[in-house]
């Protein structure tokens, strides 16, 4: 797929979206499957607004946009990683703050380690217990 | 020192040792031998006088004594005789006595020079003792002759002993260069060296035995990184299953917890059975990578060999196309086989294994590909080199980006994120192409789509004589050999 096309097409989804008003907290789900995301959707639908990107190549613009409350980050993504997009939010004077969970497939100690080190907040194995992702993002939500 | 120098001093001592001791053992013997002789003689001798001399001592005769006395002492070898009458005195003494000391006891003394024969002399009728007979033969002439043997067998054994020297020098100076060339070829191979035999193109021996090590060398590290690269892979695959197959699990968990707070979120039947959708093409994902694995661990079990046959192309690909026609078509697709008219003739491969490897490129292909697009399984001979085959499996979806093209095989990553498999698909399509000694490359066609082409080499029958046409020559192929799904 055309790279230009699909940044393009992300960027009037985001304007749109972002016009868009939430009643409901926000949150930014990163996550290459498709199938995953929508899980994901569905299972936080109702308390919250879900919003997916496939990858994080304009995470920071969409955090402008939605000014989500959480964000969910993947780990393994297609362009930059979970762990950079983590350190770039960290980086970042405006969105320093902002709560991260990880959600990935990684269980060994170099992921949790290098989860520590870009100072992720939560960091959930797949598969979870939707009960404790529930839980995991009510805390990080409501800190 | 080096190997041939020890080599050729250990089998020179060794020869020197072995020779001496030869030759001191036929001495001996000699000496023995000889020494027993003469005792033989000695005692015949006295038993002799005996007889002669019973008369003359039963009579006390002195002058007929010591005529026999003198006629014995005379005789070559003899040194002396004694004659001793009952009191002890001796009564006859002729010959020379001139001897170092004399051993006790024994009836055979054998004193340093001489060996000594006595005997009493018993009168037969009365059975009274009438004296004793002393008789001893001179070694003198003994230790002679043994001399003189010892001699010839120094001047007979010293030519061959240095004979022996340098052929025992000789064969250690050539097997230990041998050996040292053995083992000079061995460190080489040890450190990875071009192995360079010193003889050239000689053919020796020990040339062959360091080819033979340095072929089996060859053999043996190009088995290692197969191995290292098949358990990498094998790694890698196991990894990128163990990230994938947990995805599906994720989706299936979250949807039984949706489904089991159904009636508290108040889901429409439509939402529940998007749900149940969801479930099932997870659980699809699964069996799909389930199937993948047996495939590769298939491919990967050593003992399971292919079993490659001789496969008649047309018929085959033929075959290939009528097995995927219906997938193709339940997908909503437009099928097509395309086989240029100059391909014919056969391949070598395993015709499961195959089937399988086309069908997963063209399931790829059914993935990747939107309503009413074609999916083309196609043949044509390759442009550089005739004998090969590409058997081509072609869509029309968005293609393979650039960055992703030569990452495809090696990562083993689906290409699109509407892809329903993880990509081990592609994955045991290239390790089955590798395990036939074909190639699976993904060609760039321009414009739209993917085209994966297989390259095998095809094997066609001498055109001026062909008695045994293949079955898919034999059968009319249309020039464009279109066939629409």
């Amino acid at each position: 797929m055309d790279t230009r096309t699909k940044k393009s097409q992300q960027k009037a989804l985001t304007g749109a979206l972002a016009a868009r008003e939430f009643s409901r907290p926000r949150l930014i789900v990163i996550e290459d499957d498709p199938d995953v995301r929508e899980a994901l959707r569905l299972l936080l639908d109702g308390k919250y607004e879900v919003v997916g990107f496939p990858d994080g190549d304009d995470i920071l613009a969409a955090i402008d946009n939605y000014e989500p409350g959480l964000v969910i980050l993947d780990v393994d993504l297609p362009g930059k990683n979970g762990f950079e997009l983590c350190r770039q939010i960290r980086q970042s004077s405006k969105h320093r703050r902002l709560p991260v969970l990880f959600l990935t497939v990684h269980r060994d100690d170099e992921s949790f380690v290098r989860n520590l080190q870009v100072n992720a907040d939560a960091y959930l194995t797949k598969p979870f217990e939707a009960a404790e992702l529930k839980e995991t993002i009510r805390r990080l939500v409501t800190a | 020192m080096r190997i041939r120098f020890q080599l050729a001093a250990s089998i020179f001592v060794t020869g020197c040792l072995g020779l001496t001791a030869l030759l001191c053992d036929r001495a001996v013997a000699v000496h023995e031998t000889l020494y027993k002789r003469s005792e033989t003689r000695a005692r015949a001798m006295v038993e002799s006088l005996e007889s002669l001399l019973l008369a003359d001592m039963r009579d006390g005769n002195a002058r007929s004594m010591t005529k026999v006395a003198q006629s014995f002492a005379g005789l070559p070898g003899v040194a002396y005789v004694q004659i001793i009458d009952r009191t002890g005195r001796v009564v006859v003494m002729e010959g020379r006595r001139n001897v170092p000391g004399r051993a006790k006891g024994g009836y055979e003394e054998q004193l340093d020079g001489l060996i000594e024969v006595h005997t009493a002399v018993i009168d037969p009728s009365s059975k009274e003792m009438l004296g004793g007979i002393q008789l001893a033969m001179s070694t003198e002439r003994l230790e002679k002759i043994v001399r003189g043997i010892a001699l010839r067998g120094l001047a007979v054994g010293g030519p061959a002993l240095l004979i022996l020297a340098l052929a025992a020098w000789y064969i250690g100076v050539l097997l230990g260069r041998r050996l040292e060339s053995l083992s000079e070829a061995v460190e080489r191979m040890e450190g990875d060296e071009p192995l360079q035999l010193e003889d050239g193109g000689t053919d020796s021996e020990v040339d062959r035995l360091s080819r033979r090590f340095s072929a089996l060398n060859e053999r043996l590290a190009s088995e290692k990184t197969a191995r290292v690269k098949l358990e990498a892979f094998k790694d890698d695959l196991t990894d990128m299953l163990i990230h994938d197959m947990k995805h599906p699990i994720t989706v299936l968990g979250a949807t039984l917890a949706l489904l089991t707070d159904c009636d508290h979120e108040g889901f429409s039947k439509e939402k529940i059975a998007g749900l149940a959708a969801m479930g099932r093409r997870a659980i699809s994902r699964e069996n799909a990578m389930i199937e993948e694995m047996l495939q590769l661990s298939r491919l990967n079990d050593a003992e399971v060999p292919l079993r490659r046959t001789r496969l008649a192309l047309r018929p085959f690909l033929e075959e290939c196309a009528a097995a995927n026609a219906v997938i193709v078509e339940q997908s909503q697709l437009r099928w097509r086989l395309d086989i240029a008219d100059d391909v014919s003739g056969w391949v070598y491969g395993d015709s499961a294994v195959l089937k399988r490897l086309i069908g997963n490129l063209v399931l790829n292909a059914v993935e990747h590909s939107s309503a009413g697009c074609h999916v083309t399984l196609g043949a044509r001979l390759c442009e550089r080199d005739r004998s090969k085959v590409e058997i081509l499996v072609r869509d029309e979806g968005p293609g393979v980006a650039p960055e992703l093209r030569e990452k495809i095989f090696e990562k083993h990553r689906t290409f699109s994120e509407s892809a329903k498999n993880v990509g081990l698909g592609l994955a045991f399509c290239k390790m089955a192409a590798e395990k036939q000694s074909a190639q699976l490359k993904l060609l760039d066609m321009g414009g739209a789509g993917a085209t994966f082409a297989l390259v095998m080499p095809v094997f066609r029958e001498p055109q001026a004589a062909p008695k045994h046409p293949e079955a898919g020559d034999a059968k009319a192929i249309s020039p464009s050999a279109v066939a629409e799904g």
